[in-house]
């Protein structure tokens, strides 16, 4: 076939052509959020600061410290990051900690003993409805044991989606900053259906600030609501 | 001519967008094309690794195992901290190896498989097909048939100090990782020889100590690339 003359693209509303690179060829892009139609684009944390006396700081195996579930079912809800910070207050015993991010299926109550965290804003635009995930929180007290959800009020994967081990206990640990998700690994989130959830666990391993205090659980969730269709 | 817009498929009335002052025209990232196959995560924790843990000692394996599919590995993570003091300050390190001809899986350790239906980044997508994934508890792990490519893929240096609670590799650091436009690290379908990758300690362990790490993996499965 013989060559076409040159041809150029145009805009939708801005009627204008995009540009072409002069020495690289490359066409230029700029990146774009989800299309999130109704829905919206959402950030929400909080920090809290945990005594020794707490769930946290015994011999707990695994406690749930923060998760954002999915109980609606207009929308699916794309985590795009989480991120912790954790720092002591107050000496405590050096050892090995680790956070672990679990997800949940087919909840059928919200978590026991938890606080939920009032979300009448945390919109990324303020034309952003409010948002439709709920978050919970551990509220530093020793009745908030184990997993957020029982075993009859959810189903938890055996594994974790992923984890960190970080060092605490001793005075002046940290500020450790983990990264417990981020969207950009693999270009795709986790993706939350209706009564699904996902849960950032302390896992205290051979024990974590048994005598100490810290600032545990600074938390940062983002994140998508958009149609299920995504 | 002014121009021709560039319209969707079932959104076959919609045009795409062009900046006025950029010249850039809009795009939105989406993950691979996954079709009926899936993106997964899976993370674990060692126990408390015994001292003089040998150089070239295997602590973690993932075993690919289909006959048909592609494994894509976006990103390997991995921290370590001190238990017990080390009773000598050394220089440590972990190499990543890509394994090949892996006839005979390995075993020992702690199994991270995840079980059908489970470690999906989306509840609609199919079971991952890896074959086996495991990570130490208290010594190496048994190597099992295969061969490890001589010179590793990544690896991380450190330094042990004679402090007891204290970490060697902080969280969130990366053995490997594949950012969108960068070429992941591909485990391919064989018949048998199957492939895969391991984390080995690079350097001897001191005879005095004790350590513990954990590992996350990130990865893709796809019918084709």
């Amino acid at each position: 076939m013989a060559a076409i003359g040159s041809i150029q693209l145009v805009g939708n509303a801005n009627s204008t052509n995009p540009e072409v690179e002069l020495n690289n060829l490359a066409l230029r892009d700029v990146i774009r959020s989800n299309d999130f139609t109704y829905a919206g684009s959402f950030s929400a944390g909080n920090q809290r600061t945990y005594a020794s006396s707490s769930s946290i700081g015994s011999t707990v195996a695994v406690t749930g410290m923060t998760v954002i579930l999915n109980s609606g079912d207009g929308v699916v809800v794309l985590v795009k990051r989480l991120t912790i910070g954790i720092s002591v207050f107050t000496a405590g015993t050096a050892a090995p900690s680790s956070l672990q991010l679990m997800r949940a299926y087919g909840f059928s109550a919200p978590p026991a003993n938890r606080i939920l965290l009032l979300q009448s804003q945390g919109q990324l635009k303020t034309a952003n409805p409010t948002p439709q995930a709920l978050i919970f929180e551990h509220p530093a007290s020793t009745a908030a044991t184990g997993a957020m959800f029982s075993a009859t009020a959810a189903t938890y994967d055996v594994n974790p989606i992923t984890n960190q081990l970080f060092m605490a206990g001793a005075k002046g640990t940290g500020p450790v900053a983990l990264v417990m998700w981020d969207w950009r690994d693999t270009g795709m989130p986790i993706v939350l259906q209706a009564n699904e959830a996902l849960e950032c666990q302390m896992n205290v391993g051979s024990g974590f600030g048994t005598t100490g205090t810290f600032s545990g659980m600074g938390y940062e969730w983002q994140w998508d609501e958009v149609a299920p269709t995504w | 001519m002014a121009g021709i817009q560039l319209v969707g498929n079932v959104n076959n009335t919609t045009a795409q967008e062009v900046e006025v002052n950029t010249k850039a025209a809009r795009v939105v990232i989406r993950p691979d094309d996954f079709g009926s196959l899936g993106i997964y995560g899976v993370g674990g924790i060692s126990g408390t690794m015994a001292a003089a843990l040998a150089a070239a000692a295997d602590i973690f394996q993932f075993r690919w195992t289909s006959t048909t599919n592609f494994c894509l590995i976006k990103s390997v993570s991995i921290s370590a901290g001190s238990v017990a003091a080390m009773t000598t300050a050394q220089g440590a390190g972990f190499n990543l190896n890509k394994v090949t001809a892996w006839t005979a899986d390995g075993s020992g350790g702690t199994t991270l498989t995840p079980a059908a239906g489970q470690n999906k980044l989306r509840t609609s997508m199919g079971s991952t097909g890896v074959g086996s994934i495991r990570i130490a508890s208290t010594a190496a792990l048994t190597n099992g048939t295969r061969t490890v490519d001589t010179t590793a893929i990544a690896g991380l240096a450190f330094g042990i100090t004679t402090t007891a609670g204290v970490s060697y590799i902080t969280p969130s650091a990366d053995l490997f990782r594949s950012n969108a436009g960068d070429y992941p690290f591909i485990l391919s379908p064989q018949a048998s020889n199957f492939e895969g990758f391991v984390i080995q300690n690079s350097i001897l362990m001191g005879a005095g100590g004790t350590f513990t790490f954990a590992v996350k993996v990130i990865w893709e499965e796809l019918t084709a690339y």
